[in-house]
């Protein structure tokens, strides 16, 4: 197992505020890791630390042996980062194969004149690209619905949408930002089924925060628990059961 | 004119208008803060208010005081009407809401021009008399709309402060979810925000009718200093619009005596671009997180 | 799998785009020759003249239209569309660049500026941005009136050359419709040609959620600025035909409000397709020519109009067949 993800020492001031201090987590190539922790605790923070959305008071993260700090978002997909987002996010006004599409974006063999001058070979490009991202609607549960405008789509279909765009990106570790948020137990069930099968299929490498812990327990290889943007444990899912810290963290908040 | 005179009275110019855009301000950024609309229509709401105070005080002859509660009711009112009748359905989108205001911007000053016409109107000083400290000689009138804003604004500083609504206000502008949460009913504050924001436009309109004249076309120049001014202070920012406001009144004043009044407007728009590359949200602007 | 292969197999989208691009052909040779006979058969040269600047003011809407494409809305657009003929006409006036070429030549000056202005403000999202480019207008207006050396001030410029292509002269209003009728011709084409390119899925993405363009690997920065730079340097283009046209130009011709002049095109036409912005020029352009005796209340129209549309018809005049169609089958 090589490591993929290096975060070392990252923490992220807002003004006086600490939302993060010196965490450290790294995610191998093949494997599950969950964020968890009760709410506040700085895990969405840590996403947009990583993904670059903002950059780190302190601290080094490598991504694939590329240092990424500072890096903008656009990068650092490019080099096989992707993340979902905690709310429902697609382009709402495109068809669910048109969302995918885009997030195939930096995929594409299209070119720009030849796409503006409607050239046969970039017909054959975006071709390609179209039946490449029906699979991976199809792999997600959601070919059927393929010309639906994404806007229009049931909430949960959206949520898998959000993976299928990322997926398409063809990243080598995804991001997903509490995916089962608003599912019902059913659901979120068929969430956790789709995770493993997109890690098992494709050897694709997951970072999950998420509050639902049967299916993080379920899923993950390994955990990661902040409290008050500090690291208070690690381990695997029956370590952190059994974890005393962790029990009072969350003692007051919401039963583990 | 010695030096001494020349700079005295031009921190005095520069206080007269300083405190004008102040007030012109800290509408435009109340309402982007608490609405999150541009309100492009915020230089006409001034120029409604300098012809309500020349009709009622030129024409009417009523007392100014009395001009300017009559200006505050009318055009409070009216700002009320058009946010529940045009904006609030529009405001959604931010790009449709700014949209909405510049078509209401067209439609008061083409009004205004029709049934005014276009020639710049004299209106008669509310006080008079000039008065000399040594050798500096200060005309009343300025004096009285320096002091007559800051009373406006101290006003305004204490609603948003002590008052139930204003609190209300305050907490929408931080947040809204959490103010909703709150129990705070975001839909009755945003018609109140709206007229008090062009009410306190009005009072501008209304202070600074006999300084300038009053024409269609007054609401212009102080809506385009209003930009710059939240620019500087940080769009949403009160305390930075009336930091703002100051020291543009001061840079335009001084840059005016120094290098005349074309150039001094030319240097203001310079340097609202170079401090937006420095730091693009204001200078007192919170950043989004 | 059977949707994969029902919906997309291969020779049903060739023939289909075959047959659009048959479709395309039809059409740009109908308009052409429906232009071709249009100076002959307006009644006088008032509307050949009405019709001319139809056309240019179609090219203002397009090329704002590619802005708003990435969720910006310039009101300087007017500012660079002075900015290419202020160029343009000193290049004709003062150093004797033929006026077709000095045309060319501000167009990418125009671009060029664009681009600089949009690398240092287009990390202003939103508002900021608005607003700056509003700024940019007003200082591109005291510019001009203030450097009187070169722009001759309040005054403005006069007896600008007319635009000359082989000896052939565009100056007179029937043979400038030939002129203006190619360039609107070629950016229209160019503007849908783009939407659909790579380009126009950037831009779409960036309009409809820029986090998650980014997220898709998009440099929303990247392209942003390249809609800016390509809609103003349009504007600037269209800017010098206008320069080149009637021949005087003045710090009135290009002011804040014929950037909301632009804008209200968009909004009344349409704002979710690229033709909405000619069908807006359209619609906008000859009016206030018929509202002439009624000075000042052709503003209020104007603004009166862009309200309404907004409140009543959002997707502006072409949802208008969508929307009757859908109150039609509600009854």
């Amino acid at each position: 197992m090589t490591t993929l993800l290096d975060v070392c020492g990252v923490s992220k001031r807002f003004g006086g505020l600490m939302a993060l201090k010196d965490v450290n987590l790294t995610v191998s190539d093949n494997e599950i890791v969950g964020l968890i922790g009760p709410n506040g605790a700085g895990k969405t923070t840590c996403f947009n630390v990583i993904s670059g959305t903002f950059p780190p008071s302190e601290g080094q993260i490598t991504f694939d042996g590329h240092n990424i700090v500072g890096m903008r978002p656009n990068r650092i997909v490019r080099i096989g980062l992707a993340r979902t987002y905690q709310a429902t996010s697609v382009f709402p006004t495109a068809t669910v194969l048109e969302n995918v599409v885009r997030g195939a974006f930096t995929r594409s063999e299209d070119t720009f004149l030849g796409s503006l001058l409607g050239l046969a070979a970039s017909r054959d490009a975006d071709a390609r690209l179209r039946r490449h991202c029906m699979e991976i609607l199809d792999r997600v549960g959601i070919a059927h619905v393929h010309d639906h405008l994404a806007g229009a789509l049931p909430y949960g279909f959206q949520r898998r949408l959000g993976v299928a765009i990322a997926l398409a990106s063809d990243p080598k570790v995804i991001m997903m930002d509490e995916p089962a948020a608003g599912l019902n137990p059913e659901e979120s069930h068929a969430m956790g089924q789709l995770i493993r099968e997109i890690h098992e299929a494709g050897g694709t490498s997951v970072l999950i925060v998420e509050h639902d812990m049967r299916l993080v327990m379920g899923i993950c290889h390994r955990l990661i628990v902040l409290d008050h943007g500090e690291q208070i444990a690690a381990g695997s899912p029956e370590e952190i059961r059994n974890n005393r810290q962790v029990i009072e963290a969350y003692l007051g908040t919401e039963a583990i | 004119m010695d030096l001494l005179t020349l700079l005295v009275q031009s921190g005095v110019n520069g206080l007269v208008i300083g405190t004008m855009y102040a007030l012109m301000a800290i509408g435009f950024t109340l309402v982007f803060g608490i609405m999150r609309v541009v309100n492009f229509a915020h230089g006409e709401f001034y120029m409604i208010g300098s012809f309500v105070a020349f009709i009622t005080y030129a024409q009417w002859h009523l007392p100014f005081a009395m001009t300017l509660l009559i200006t505050i009711a009318v055009v409070g009112i009216a700002g009320a009407l058009i946010e529940w009748l045009l904006i609030r359905p529009l405001r959604a989108d931010e790009l449709t809401g700014m949209i909405a205001t510049l078509g209401i911007s067209v439609v008061l000053q083409n009004s205004a021009l029709m049934y005014f016409g276009a020639s710049p109107r004299p209106m008669p000083d509310v006080v008079s008399g000039l008065v000399r400290f040594g050798p500096v000689v200060f005309s009343w009138s300025r004096i009285f709309v320096i002091v007559a804003a800051a009373l406006v604004i101290g006003a305004f500083w204490l609603f948003m402060q002590k008052s139930r609504t204003g609190r209300a206000m305050r907490a929408v502008a931080q947040d809204r979810e959490a103010a909703l949460i709150q129990g705070i009913d975001v839909e009755r504050i945003f018609p109140f925000a709206f007229g008090m924001s062009v009410a306190l436009a009005a009072v501008a309109g209304a202070l600074m009718a006999p300084v300038f004249s009053v024409s269609p076309f007054v609401g212009i120049t102080p809506m385009l200093k209003a930009f710059i001014v939240v620019i500087l202070g940080g769009l949403g920012s009160i305390p930075g619009a009336v930091l703002g406001g100051l020291l543009l009144g001061m840079i335009e004043s001084f840059g005016a005596t120094l290098f005349g009044a074309l150039v001094a407007d030319m240097l203001q728009l310079a340097l609202v671009i170079a401090i937006l590359l420095v730091r693009p949200t204001g200078l007192m602007g919170r950043k989004e997180a | 799998m059977n949707t994969v292969d029902t919906h997309m197999t291969q020779p049903t989208a060739a023939s289909a785009s075959q047959r659009g691009f048959w479709t395309r052909i039809v059409l740009v040779t109908l308009a052409c020759a429906v232009a071709y006979a249009t100076p002959g058969l307006l009644p006088n040269l008032f509307y050949v003249h009405i019709a001319n600047l139809t056309l240019v003011s179609g090219i203002f809407a397009l090329s704002l239209w590619i802005i708003y494409c990435v969720g910006q809305l310039s009101l300087g657009h007017a500012a660079f569309a002075g900015l290419g003929a202020y160029a343009s006409a000193l290049l004709s006036l003062r150093l004797g660049v033929p006026p077709f070429v000095s045309l060319l030549i501000a167009g990418i000056g125009t671009a060029t500026v664009a681009a600089l202005l949009g690398a240092v403000i287009l990390r202003l999202r939103g508002v900021y941005f608005v607003l700056v480019t509003f700024l940019f207008g007003q200082m591109f207006t005291l510019m001009v009136l203030n450097w009187q050396s070169l722009t001759n001030g309040a005054n403005g410029l006069i007896s600008i050359p007319p635009i000359t292509i082989l000896g052939l002269s565009f100056g007179p209003r029937p043979v400038f419709f030939y002129f203006a009728f190619v360039v609107f011709l070629l950016v229209l084409l160019f503007t849908w040609a783009l939407s659909r390119s790579t380009f126009g899925r950037a831009f779409d993405s960036i309009e409809q959620n820029i986090d998650l363009a980014e997220s898709c690997g998009i440099d929303t920065s990247k392209y942003q600025i390249i809609a800016f730079t390509i809609g103003s340097g349009i504007a600037g283009v269209g800017g010098a035909m206008i320069a080149h046209y009637i021949r005087y130009i003045s710090p009135d011709t290009f002011t804040f409000h014929n950037s909301v002049a632009y804008i209200t095109m968009l909004v009344v036409g349409g704002r979710s397709l690229f033709w909405g912005a000619v069908v807006g020029a359209a619609f906008l352009t000859p009016l206030p020519e018929f509202l002439r005796d009624f000075a000042g209340l052709q503003h209020i129209i104007y603004g009166a109009i862009m309200i309404l549309v907004l409140r009543l018809l959002p997707g502006g005049l072409i949802s208008l067949p969508a929307t009757l169609r859908r109150i039609g089958g509600g009854k």
